[in-house]
C-alpha cells in the first residue's frame, strides 16, 4: 500500500515511528531549555519519556551520593516527582485549567531538566558545601519554575493563576531541597 | 521461525483446540512478523525475569528498579506503536483537544486477511497475561508491606494496563466499524476469538 493513499499510520516503517517520537522529545527539551511563547505546539503531543528519563537520572545521581539507604533515597525521588506532578496537576484542573492530566504531568516532568542538570553538576564537582550548592540549585529551581510557568500559566484563568502557580513552585522547591540535602 | 519456537507452544495448541479457523490458521497467507513477535515478548519477559531474579540474586534495588522500569517503558512503546499494528492491525491514540479534554482515536486494517490468527493470539495473550502478572505482584507486595517494590510494580502495572485498555477499546471499535460496513465478518471473529480466548 502506498503511504499517500493511506491516511492512517498502520503501515508506516518502524524507523519513522521511532524518529517521530525522538524528534518530539528533542523539541520539548529545547522548549524547556529556552522557554518561549508558543506553548500550544509543545503541549499538543504529550509523552512521558522525558519525565521518566530525567527522573531516573536524577534519582540515580542522588542515590549514589547518599551514604546509606540508597534504595530508599532512589524511591523517594521517584515517588516525589511523579506523585508531586500528579497532585499539582489535579490542583490545576480543580482551578478550571484547560489542560489535560497527562499534558500537565508531561510539562512538569520535562521542566525538572534544570534540576537534573544541577544534580549532575554537584555530583561532578563533588563539592557538598552549602555555599556552592545553594546558588546552583537556586538557579535551577528558578529556571524550572520559569519554564513551567510559560507552559502552564496560560492554561488557568487569570484570576486564579497565583493559586495554580504556587503549588508548582512548591513542587520544584521540594525537589530542589532533595538535591540540596544530597 | 525456529528461533521463536519457545513462544509458539501455547498459542498453537490453543488454536488446534479451537478448530474453527483451523483451515486458515496453519497456512494463513497473511504476512508473518517474527521480529515483531520477538520484541512483543522480549521486553515483557526481561522486565518480569529481572524482577523475579532480583529476589534470588542480589542485583541491588536501584539497578533492578531501573532495568525493570525501563524495560516496561520500552515494552509499552513497542506494544503501542509497533507490534499492535504489525500483529493485529490495530493502533490506538489518545489525543488532546484544544480545550484540554481528550478523545480516543482508533485505527484498524480493513483487510482482515492481513491478520494472522496465530499472531493475533500471540499478541493478546501476553498483553493480558503480563498485566495480570504485575497486578498480582502488586497485591503481594501490598500485603507483604514491601512498599519500595510496590512502586516498581505499580509503574509496570499501569504501563501494561494502559496498553490493554487501549487495545480492548480499539478492538471493540474495529468490530463496530466492520459491523457497520457489513462487509466482512472474518475480522470480527478473529478479534472476538482472540478476546474470548484471552
Amino acid at each position: 500500500m502506498i503511504e499517500s493513499e493511506n491516511p492512517n499510520t498502520l503501515d508506516e516503517p518502524v524507523i519513522q515511528t521511532i524518529l517521530r517520537d525522538l524528534k518530539m522529545i528533542g523539541f520539548k527539551l529545547y522548549h524547556v531549555i529556552l522557554p518561549r511563547g508558543n506553548a500550544a505546539n509543545v503541549l499538543r503531543d504529550w509523552d512521558l519519556w522525558g519525565p521518566l528519563i530525567l527522573c531516573l537520572v536524577m534519582a540515580i545521581f542522588l542515590s549514589i551520593s547518599a551514604e546509606e539507604q540508597k534504595a530508599l533515597e532512589f524511591t523517594i525521588v521517584f515517588v516525589v516527582v511523579w506523585c508531586g506532578a500528579a497532585i499539582v496537576t489535579v490542583n490545576g484542573q480543580l482551578l478550571c485549567g484547560n489542560i489535560s492530566f497527562f499534558q500537565s504531568v508531561c510539562i512538569l516532568g520535562y521542566c525538572i531538566f534544570p534540576l537534573t542538570i544541577a544534580t549532575i553538576i554537584i555530583w561532578i564537582i563533588q563539592n557538598f558545601t552549602m555555599i556552592v550548592k545553594l546558588p546552583i540549585v537556586g538557579g535551577a529551581w528558578f529556571w524550572s519554575s520559569f519554564a513551567s510557568y510559560g507552559f502552564l500559566g496560560s492554561s488557568v484563568p487569570e484570576s486564579r493563576r497565583l493559586l495554580a502557580v504556587y503549588p508548582v513552585l512548591l513542587f520544584y522547591l521540594v525537589i530542589a531541597w532533595l538535591v540540596v540535602v544530597q | 521461525m525456529m528461533k521463536y519456537s519457545p513462544f509458539q507452544d501455547e498459542p498453537s495448541s490453543d488454536n488446534n483446540n479451537n478448530g474453527q479457523n483451523s483451515e486458515s490458521q496453519p497456512q494463513s497467507n497473511a504476512p508473518k512478523h517474527p521480529i515483531s513477535v520477538f520484541f512483543h515478548l522480549f521486553f515483557k519477559i526481561v522486565a518480569v525475569a529481572i524482577f523475579i531474579l532480583s529476589s534470588f540474586v542480589n542485583i541491588g534495588f536501584v539497578l533492578t528498579f531501573i532495568i525493570v522500569t525501563l524495560s516496561s517503558a520500552f515494552d509499552f512503546w513497542v506494544t503501542k506503536n509497533v507490534t499492535g499494528r504489525k500483529l493485529v492491525g490495530l493502533r490506538w491514540w489518545n489525543q488532546i483537544k484544544e480545550d484540554g479534554t481528550n478523545n480516543w482515536v482508533f485505527e484498524s486494517v480493513q483487510d482482515k486477511s492481513q491478520v494472522n490468527p496465530a499472531e493475533s493470539l500471540m499478541f493478546w495473550v501476553p498483553v493480558l497475561a503480563f498485566t495480570a502478572a504485575w497486578f498480582v505482584f502488586s497485591i503481594i507486595s501490598l500485603f507483604g508491606l514491601s512498599f519500595l517494590w510496590l512502586v516498581v510494580e505499580i509503574v509496570c502495572f499501569l504501563l501494561a494496563g494502559a496498553n490493554l485498555l487501549g487495545y480492548i477499546k480499539c478492538a471493540k471499535d474495529a468490530r463496530k466499524k466492520v459491523k457497520g460496513m457489513a462487509q466482512s465478518y472474518i475480522v470480527g471473529t478473529i478479534v472476538n476469538q482472540a478476546i474470548n480466548r484471552v
